[in-house]
C-alpha cells in the first residue's frame, strides 16, 4: 500500500507540474489551455489528498502524516529530475 | 538596504561559511538513519549464527563483572531487536567517567569483535566526536542552516513558478541554481523540521544556565523532574545480593503486558542504593513511550513508575521526529533520500557561489574550491574506506575500532592534502575522486565476498535482506558514480554561438 501511496504522490506532483506552461511545453510542445490547467491542479490536489488518506489509513494519524509529507517531497524531487531528463532529451532531438 | 538584498547577503554568507560543516552533519545524519543496519553489516561474526536467542541480561551483566574491574557509576543493557539482533552493553566508570561498550552474540552470549559500527556516524552527526564543544559547533551550524533556509525562501522570487525546474544544460550557474532551488524548495519542510528539531532537542544542554539556577547547580535534579524519572542518591554502603536482572525484566513485561523491552539501566551497582530501571520499547510511535519502571536492585521492589509530564512527551516527540526510529524502513528510506537532497542543495549552492565569482577571480576562490573537494568528496571517500577497513582488519586484532577510526581520519586527511597540493583543474580533480568513490563502492561487495563467507550478497540476498540492501546500495551508488565520472569529461572549447545554445555542464567543486 505504501507503493500505491507513493505512486499517487508522484502522479499528483506530475499533475501540478503539467499545470505549469514550461513543463507542459516540454512534454507536449505547447502550454496548457486554461481549463486543462485547472484540471491538472484539481487532479494534483486530489492525488495529494489520496496519498495523505492512504498513509493515514496505513500508519495512523501521527506516522501517516509524516510518511505522506515525506512521500510528497520525494515525489516532487523525482518529478523534477524526470522533467529535466525529458526536457534535455527533447532539446537533443530538436537539435538533430 | 532592502529586505530582499539583506536576506540575499545573509543567505549567501550564512549559507556558504557553515556549508562544509553542514555537509558533514547532513551526510552523516543521512547515514545515521541506517546506523543499526550498518552496525549489523559491520559485524560479520553475527551473520552465520543461527539458533534460538538464549543469552540473557544476567549473562551480559556477569560478563561485565568478570571483565571490568573499575567501580561503575552505571551500566546499561539492550536486548536484541529486529534491527539490532545482538545484545548491547555500555558502562560508565565511577570517578573517571570513562565509558565502554561491548556487543554480544544473541545465541552464545559471547562478546563480538569490536567495531565502530553505525554509531560512529551518529556521533559524528551530533557532536563531531568532540563532546560538548562539538555539540555547540553543530548547534551553531543548525542555527545558520535555519537562517539560510528562511532567507532563501524570502529571496526566491519565483518559488512556485520554478518549483520543478531543473535545466542541466542551462548557461553558467543557472543549472546549479536550479538544482539548489529544486532540492532546497521541494525538500524545504524536511530541511526546516530537521534543522529546527536538531537544535531544539539539545537546547537544555546549549543553554543550561536557567536550569542550573533553578535547581541549585544540580542538572540531574532538573532532568529527573522534567522527565518524571526516578533517582536515588548513593548511600555509600556495601551492596547486597542483587536480584537477577532477568527476573526484573519478566516483572516489567508482566506489568506492561508486552515483551518489548528497551534499555535496562543499573545505577551505581556497587552501592546499597542501586536501582534497576527498565524502559519499554515501542517503535510504532514517533515519540517512544517513556514507560520506565524502577526497581530496588536487591529486593526487587518496584520503587517508581515513570509518569511523563506532557511537556516532556512533546519534547520526546520532537526527538523521535528527528531520529527517524519509528514507522519502519519506509520512513528511514524517505529520510535518507531527503537527507541526500539536503547534501545536493549544499553542493549546488556552493557551486553557484563559485561560478558567479569564477570570471572575476574573487579572492578565496581556490580555498572554497579546495574545501569543496576536501569535504564533499573527502567525507564519502573516508566513509567508504571505513567500511573497507571493517572487512579487512582481522577480527582478533586488539583496538580494532581505533584502527577503523584512524583509517577514516587518515583517508580524509589524505584527500584534503591531495586537494591542497594538487595542481589539477577542479573538474579533473572531481572526476578522479568520483572514480575513486565508484571503485571503492563497487569493490566493497567483492571484498565482502572474499572476506566474509556468511555476509556477501549471494548468501544474504534471500535470507537477510537488511544486509543485502547495504551491498545493493553500494553497487547502485558505484554504478551511478561511475556514470557521473564518465559524463563529466573536459570539453573542447566550442564556438561562442554553439556554446550559447548548448550551455555548459562543467563541475566546479
Amino acid at each position: 500500500m505504501s507503493i500505491l501511496a507513493f505512486v499517487t504522490a508522484v502522479a499528483a506532483m506530475l499533475c501540478f507540474s503539467l499545470a505549469m506552461a514550461r513543463h507542459h511545453r516540454d512534454l507536449f510542445g505547447r502550454p496548457p489551455s486554461r481549463p486543462r490547467q485547472l484540471l491538472y491542479r484539481l487532479l494534483g490536489i486530489l492525488g495529494t489528498a489520496l496519498c495523505l488518506l492512504l498513509n493515514l489509513r496505513d500508519g495512523g494519524g501521527e506516522i501517516g502524516m509524516v510518511t505522506a509529507l515525506g512521500q510528497l517531497m520525494g515525489a516532487g524531487i523525482l518529478v523534477g529530475l524526470l522533467l529535466a531528463r525529458v526536457a534535455t532529451a527533447g532539446m537533443n532531438n530538436s537539435r538533430r | 538596504m532592502k529586505l530582499r538584498q539583506s536576506m540575499t547577503t545573509l543567505h549567501t554568507w550564512g549559507g556558504l561559511l557553515p556549508s562544509w560543516l553542514l555537509f558533514v552533519v547532513i551526510f552523516t545524519g543521512t547515514l545515521a538513519c541506517f546506523d543499526k543496519e550498518l552496525e549489523h553489516w559491520m559485524r560479520p561474526a553475527l551473520h552465520g549464527s543461527s539458533g534460538p536467542a538464549s543469552a540473557s541480561a544476567q549473562q551480559i551483566s556477569d560478563w561485565l563483572a568478570d571483565n571490568v574491574s573499575a567501580p561503575l557509576h552505571a551500566y546499561w543493557i539492550h536486548p536484541p531487536t529486529e534491527r539490532t539482533p545482538f545484545w548491547q552493553l555500555g558502562w560508565e566508570e565511577d570517578g573517571s567517567g570513562q565509558r565502554g561498550r561491548a556487543v554480544f552474540d544473541p545465541v552464545t552470549g559471547a562478546a563480538l569483535p569490536e567495531t565502530l559500527g553505525g554509531d560512529f556516524f551518529f556521533t559524528l552527526h551530533y557532536n563531531l566526536h568532540a563532546g560538548q564543544i562539538g555539540m555547540y559547533i553543530v548547534g551553531l551550524a543548525g542555527v545558520f542552516m535555519l537562517a539560510a533556509l528562511v532567507s532563501g525562501v524570502i529571496i526566491h522570487r519565483r518559488i512556485f513558478k520554478d518549483f520543478f525546474t531543473l535545466r542541466p544544460r542551462a548557461q553558467g550557474q543557472r543549472a546549479w541554481l536550479d538544482a539548489h532551488n529544486l532540492f532546497g524548495v521541494v525538500g524545504l519542510p524536511f530541511h526546516l523540521v530537521l534543522a529546527y528539531t536538531g537544535v531544539a532537542i539539545f537546547v537544555a544542554a546549549y543553554m543550561p544556565a536557567g536550569g542550573m539556577v533553578a535547581y541549585n547547580s544540580d542538572p540531574l535534579a532538573f532532568y529527573h523532574e522534567v522527565q518524571g524519572g526516578y533517582h536515588r542518591n548513593e548511600l555509600d554502603r556495601p551492596a547486597g545480593t542483587p536480584v537477577p536482572l532477568d527476573q526484573l525484566v519478566t516483572a516489567a513485561q508482566q506489568q506492561w503486558q508486552s515483551t518489548d523491552t528497551g534499555w535496562i539501566i543499573v545505577e551505581h551497582p556497587a552501592d546499597a542504593s542501586s536501582v534497576v530501571s527498565i524502559r519499554r520499547r515501542d517503535p510504532s510511535r514517533i515519540g517512544s513511550p517513556q514507560d520506565t519502571l524502577s526497581y530496588d536492585a536487591f529486593t526487587g521492589e518496584l520503587l517508581h513508575q515513570q509518569q511523563t509530564p506532557p511537556a516532556y512527551r512533546g519534547y520526546i516527540w520532537m526527538v523521535g521526529l528527528h531520529m527517524a526510529q519509528f514507522g519502519g524502513s519506509l520512513i528511514r528510506l524517505l529520510y535518507g533520500v531527503l537527507g541526500l537532497a539536503g547534501c545536493m542543495m549544499l553542493v549546488a549552492g556552493n557551486t553557484v557561489w563559485l561560478r558567479k565569482r569564477a570570471a572575476r577571480q574573487t579572492p578565496g576562490l581556490h580555498l572554497v574550491q579546495a574545501l569543496n573537494t576536501a569535504v564533499f568528496f573527502g567525507l564519502p571517500v573516508a566513509s567508504l574506506v571505513l567500511l573497507w577497513a571493517n572487512r579487512l582488519i582481522p577480527a582478533e586484532l586488539e583496538h580494532r575500532a581505533s584502527i577503523e577510526a584512524w583509517s577514516f581520519v587518515l583517508t580524509w586527511l589524505a584527500v584534503t592534502l591531495a586537494t591542497l597540493v594538487s595542481s589539477r583543474q577542479p573538474l579533473a580533480r572531481a572526476r578522479a575522486l568520483l572514480g575513486v568513490m565508484a571503485a571503492l563502492a563497487l569493490g566493497l561487495p567483492l571484498v565482502n565476498f572474499l572476506t566474509a563467507p556468511h555476509s556477501h550478497l549471494l548468501v544474504t540476498f534471500g535470507t537477510a535482506p537488511e544486509l543485502a540492501l547495504v551491498d545493493l546500495t553500494l553497487l547502485i551508488s558505484g554504478v551511478l558514480l561511475a556514470v557521473a565520472m564518465a559524463r563529466y569529461r573536459p570539453r573542447q572549447p566550442v564556438p561562442a554561438a554553439r556554446k550559447t545554445e548548448c550551455g555548459e555542464s562543467e563541475v566546479t567543486v
